[in-house]
């Protein structure tokens, strides 16, 4: 999966673009993880818009980083979530935990 | 002089067999190689440059093309042959510049050529350059060794796997007449778990279960789901509880990041009820014989060990079928599948595969399907589905595993006791009956319902015989609250009042009868009246009345004046 970050104020943006499976892992958090720690971001939205493929251990991922972003009080949304993300996202009623658009 | 060997960072020191018939020429490369910090063996021929080379098992080979006994290309042959797992350069030297001959040294084994007269800044950098290559190679040998005790650690987890999904989940309880499934794992062993229980009041549960990820680490978290799914099961629990529990054991022990998608339903034949939760997985599709879709169960909930107990939700689904039904789950392995051109199978495809007629079987249909659908694609991920009839009538009860029939001469115990205010007051009597009842040999198969019978039995006596509660206080607004509170309030001020319990096992006919007979010293109550009444409201944590006795028993009898009843199973 590739990764694609950048910064805008209060805003972060983490583009995602290729298969979202358990071998994102390392690639996902490291992207994620600056983000996070940038002084003055308010909220972090992650576009799916690029994933051809998710499976649920990229669900554990976004569970995580929602964890991890609770600290500096950071609201995680995901963008442009369409076809298999959505449904995906849907049947685990993940619009409970994230804003989903 | 050329650079040293100790300027190259992380410098060693070579041992370099030197192999020239030429005396002279063997003395001047052996200067050479020590003078750049390295140790050199000096052969002078053929044979004796392998003899040492055995011996010595030298870092680096520079030898002469053209020696008497043992032509170059032969030398190099040997020694190659001697070198084991490791790689060994060989520096091929001649006085004579041919290009086939280089070529020919080459080609049999030497690494590099290098002509005489030896210029020595040449030698010193070809040795660095070797030197580098052959700790590159060490190194490669070490990854290898890592990656094959890795791998070795990869298989021995998978079997670990195994023979955990092998204890954890009844397999021969999924040999049954009212459920057909099938099980594929992508990967050796499945995440994904099939489970069913029946509960002594004819309740037929089923589980399917999808953890994330894959092996040992995503199969661990279904021990308490599959645990916990068996233990409550077999209480009659309803589906909330139940899905309560699992999340608690799976949140309690497991990161966030993993968690597991359940479907949980009962299957009430006498009711003809269905109760379905399910958190992550696909619809489960409720079809009645012909084929047609009476009911969808969507996912409405979070897979179970993401919510905080106080955040989760077991609110079920229900559905009254009134025709011969088939419940179908399955995991997002089967709905996923997909073919060459990336086509999933999907719900429609599931739909599309049905049979005319539905019935469990039509499991096998539509395992064909799907694997027609993928062809010679391995499935990406792991699939599960299940079939289980939902029938106007509850089905027999499969014979009992003799397991626990190693006796066999007939088992005849009594238990009695008495309970007067202080035990009534401090002790929680059930569970120690239902100890003491097992360890006396009360059989497996009739534990469930015995366990219903005196909980109901011993809870009536008390709350209506001793404490003279009244249940109509229940219904209503916060009734149910009222209630307790009264009962709490009465039992902590218990003064007086006696229960006797007796329960007697003994065999009549050849079968095993159990006796329960309960008095208590409270005034009685008509109860001609109310065994009339059928109380089916679940408002009740269990949801049970006298109509499930007087299911479960084979009588039931009042006497006195309402506070003696002896039941018999």
């Amino acid at each position: 999966m590739q990764t694609e970050t950048r910064t805008n104020h209060d805003l972060a943006e983490l583009k995602l673009a290729g298969s979202f499976d358990f071998k994102a892992y390392r690639e996902f958090q490291g992207a994620y993880k600056p983000l996070l720690e940038q002084p003055g971001v308010k909220r972090l939205e992650v576009d799916m818009g690029g994933l051809t493929y998710m499976d649920s251990s990229a669900l554990g991922m976004l569970l995580l980083l929602r964890e991890k972003a609770e600290v500096p009080g950071i609201r995680v949304s995901l963008i442009n979530c369409r076809d298999i993300v959505r449904d995906i996202l849907e049947v685990a009623n993940f619009t409970r935990f994230f804003e989903i658009r | 002089m050329a650079h040293g060997a100790e300027d190259s960072p992380g410098a060693r020191r070579l041992k370099v067999l030197v192999a020239d018939d030429d005396v002279e020429v063997a003395e001047l490369i052996t200067i050479y190689v020590e003078m750049v910090g390295h140790e050199a063996i000096v052969a002078h021929s053929g044979r004796e440059a392998v003899e040492l080379f055995k011996r010595h098992q030298p870092d680096m080979v520079i030898m002469d093309c053209v020696m008497p006994d043992l032509s170059g290309v032969d030398a190099v042959a040997h020694i190659r042959a001697n070198c084991g797992e490791r790689w060994v350069p060989i520096i091929m030297v001649s006085a004579l510049v041919d290009e086939q001959e280089v070529a020919n040294a080459l080609n049999f084994g030497g690494d590099d050529f290098l002509p005489k007269p030896i210029n020595p800044i040449l030698l010193d950098a070809k040795l660095n350059s070797f030197r580098r290559i052959a700790e590159l190679q060490q190194q490669l040998a070490v990854r290898t060794e890592e990656l094959q005790r890795y791998y070795d650690l990869a298989e021995e987890e998978m079997q670990a796997t195994n023979e955990l999904m092998k204890r954890i989940v009844r397999w021969e309880a999924l040999d049954n007449p009212q459920l057909r499934y099938w099980l594929e794992s992508a990967s050796g062993v499945s995440g994904d778990v099939i489970a069913v229980a029946r509960a002594a009041n004819d309740i037929f549960y089923i589980m399917l279960a999808d953890a994330t990820g894959h092996g040992l680490a995503a199969s661990v978290n279904l021990i308490p789901l599959t645990q916990v799914f068996y233990a409550m099961t077999g209480k009659g629990f309803h589906v909330a509880s139940i899905v309560e529990e699992m999340n608690r054991q799976v949140r309690a022990y497991s990161p966030v990041e993993r968690f597991v998608a359940v479907t949980l339903a009962a299957i009430d034949a006498n009711e003809h009820v269905l109760e379905v939760w399910n958190g992550g997985n696909p619809p489960v599709l409720c079809v009645d014989s012909q084929g047609r879709e009476l009911r969808r169960f969507r996912s409405r909930h979070m897979p179970v060990g993401i919510l905080r107990p106080d955040e989760f939700s077991g609110d079920c689904e229900y559905f009254r079928y009134d025709r011969e039904a088939v419940l179908l789950l399955c995991s997002d392995g089967l709905i996923e599948a997909a073919n060459r051109k990336d086509e999933r199978f999907g719900m429609s495809g599931l739909v599309s595969a049905l049979p005319p007629v539905v019935t469990v079987e039509a499991t096998a249909v539509i395992r064909e399907a799907v694997l027609r659908h993928v062809g010679e694609l391995a499935p990406h991920d792991d699939i599960s589905l299940a079939l289980v009839a939902c029938p106007l009538q509850a089905l027999p009860l499969p014979p009992a595993a003799s397991k626990t029939a190693f006796v066999e001469a007939p088992r005849h115990w009594r238990l009695q006791l008495t309970l007067s205010a202080p035990q009534i007051r401090e002790v929680d009597l059930v569970p120690m009956v239902m100890n003491w009842a097992k360890a006396m040999g009360l059989q497996t198969d009739q534990a469930g319902r015995f366990f219903l019978v005196v909980t109901e039995l011993y809870t009536n006596a008390l709350d209506h015989g001793i404490l003279g509660l009244d249940s109509t206080i229940k219904a209503g607004e916060d009734g149910l609250m009222s209630y307790m509170e009264a009962r709490m309030q009465r039992l902590e001020h218990l003064q007086r009042g006696e229960i006797d319990l007796l329960i007697e096992q003994r065999e009549v006919d050849g079968r095993e009868q159990v006796l329960i007979q309960i008095r208590d010293s409270g005034r009685g109550f008509d109860y001609a009246d109310w065994l009339g009444v059928d109380i089916g409201t679940r408002a009740q944590r269990s949801g049970r009345g006298i109509g499930l006795i007087q299911r479960l028993a084979t009588s039931i009898d009042y006497r006195g004046c309402g506070n003696e009843v002896r039941v018999l199973l």
